[in-house]
C-alpha cells in the first residue's frame, strides 16, 4: 500500500489554481466597469464640504460666502423627550429636496466616513484627500447615518444628520 | 470673452463638472483651481490686466476646497513654502 495515486499531482493543482483566477478576473473586470459607471455625471445645485474630525463633523457651504458649522452628538443628558440617542446632533445639515447635491469629504485627522444609509451614501473620509459623492433627496425628513470608520474612543458618537426640506 | 465670464459668474451656482477630473478623488481638483487662480492674478497683475477674469477659478476653488486647507496654503505662500509653483 503506497500514496502514489493521491500525491504528486502537479498538472490538477495548476489547473485547479489557475482556472479560478481567470474566472476571478473576469467577473472583476466588468464589475470595475461597472463600478465606474455608476459614478454618473450630473450637475449639482451647490456643493457642501464635510470634514471629519475626531469626534465631529464640520460643514462648510462656501458657494455664496462662508457657512462653516460644527456638528456634535448631543450628549444624553441634553436630550428631549422625542430625540433619538446617540443619533441627533446640535446642527443638522439642511437640503432641499429635488436638488442635486455634491458632498465633497475629507478629515482633518484621521480616517471617517460620512454615511447616510437610508439616501445609499457611505464615503470615506481620508486626510489629505477629496472625496466626492453626489445624491438628489426626493423625499422631504431628517436622515440619520453614523461614522463608518473606526478612528478613536468616540467613533460611535459622531453622527450624521441631514434635514431635508420641501 | 469677458462678457461670457461676467456672465459666468453671475450665474455662478456652484463648480461645474469638470472632465478633468471625473471621479471621486476631486483633490487635485481643488489644487489645479487654487493654483490657477494664484497664477491668473500674479500674470494679470504683472501685465497690468484686470483680475477679476480670473474670478471664475477662485469661485471653484472656494467652493470644492476645505478652508482650513486653503488658510494653510496661504499662510504657506506667505512664507515663501508653497509647494506648488505659481
Amino acid at each position: 500500500l503506497t500514496n502514489t495515486s493521491i500525491s504528486d499531482a502537479q498538472e490538477m493543482e495548476t489547473i485547479w489554481t489557475i482556472l479560478p483566477a481567470i474566472i476571478l478576473i473576469l467577473i472583476a473586470l466588468p464589475s470595475l466597469r461597472i463600478l465606474y459607471l455608476t459614478d454618473e455625471i450630473n450637475n449639482p445645485s451647490f456643493t457642501i464640504k464635510s470634514i471629519g474630525h475626531q469626534w465631529y463633523w464640520t460643514y462648510e457651504y462656501t458657494d455664496y460666502g462662508g457657512l462653516i458649522f460644527n456638528s456634535y452628538m448631543l450628549p444624553p443628558l441634553f436630550l428631549e423627550p422625542g430625540d433619538l440617542r446617540l443619533l441627533d446632533v446640535d446642527n443638522r445639515v439642511v437640503l432641499p429636496v429635488e436638488a442635486p447635491v455634491r458632498m465633497m469629504i475629507t478629515s482633518q485627522d484621521v480616517l471617517h466616513s460620512w454615511t447616510v444609509p437610508s439616501l445609499g451614501l457611505k464615503t470615506d473620509a481620508i486626510p489629505g484627500r477629496l472625496n466626492q459623492t453626489t445624491f438628489t433627496a426626493t423625499r422631504p425628513g431628517v436622515y440619520y447615518g453614523q461614522c463608518s470608520e473606526i478612528c478613536g474612543a468616540n467613533h460611535s458618537f459622531m453622527p450624521i444628520v441631514l434635514e431635508l426640506i420641501p | 470673452m469677458a462678457e461670457d465670464m461676467e456672465t459666468k459668474l453671475k450665474n455662478y451656482k456652484t463648480a461645474p463638472f469638470d472632465s478633468r477630473f471625473p471621479n471621486q478623488n476631486q483633490t487635485r481638483n481643488c489644487w489645479q483651481n487654487y493654483l490657477d487662480f494664484h497664477r491668473c492674478q500674479k500674470a494679470m497683475t504683472a501685465k497690468g490686466g484686470d483680475i477679476s477674469v480670473c474670478e471664475w477659478y477662485q469661485r471653484v476653488y472656494q467652493s470644492l476646497c476645505p478652508t482650513s486647507w486653503v488658510t494653510d496654503w496661504d499662510e504657506q505662500r506667505a512664507e515663501g513654502t508653497f509647494p506648488g509653483k505659481i
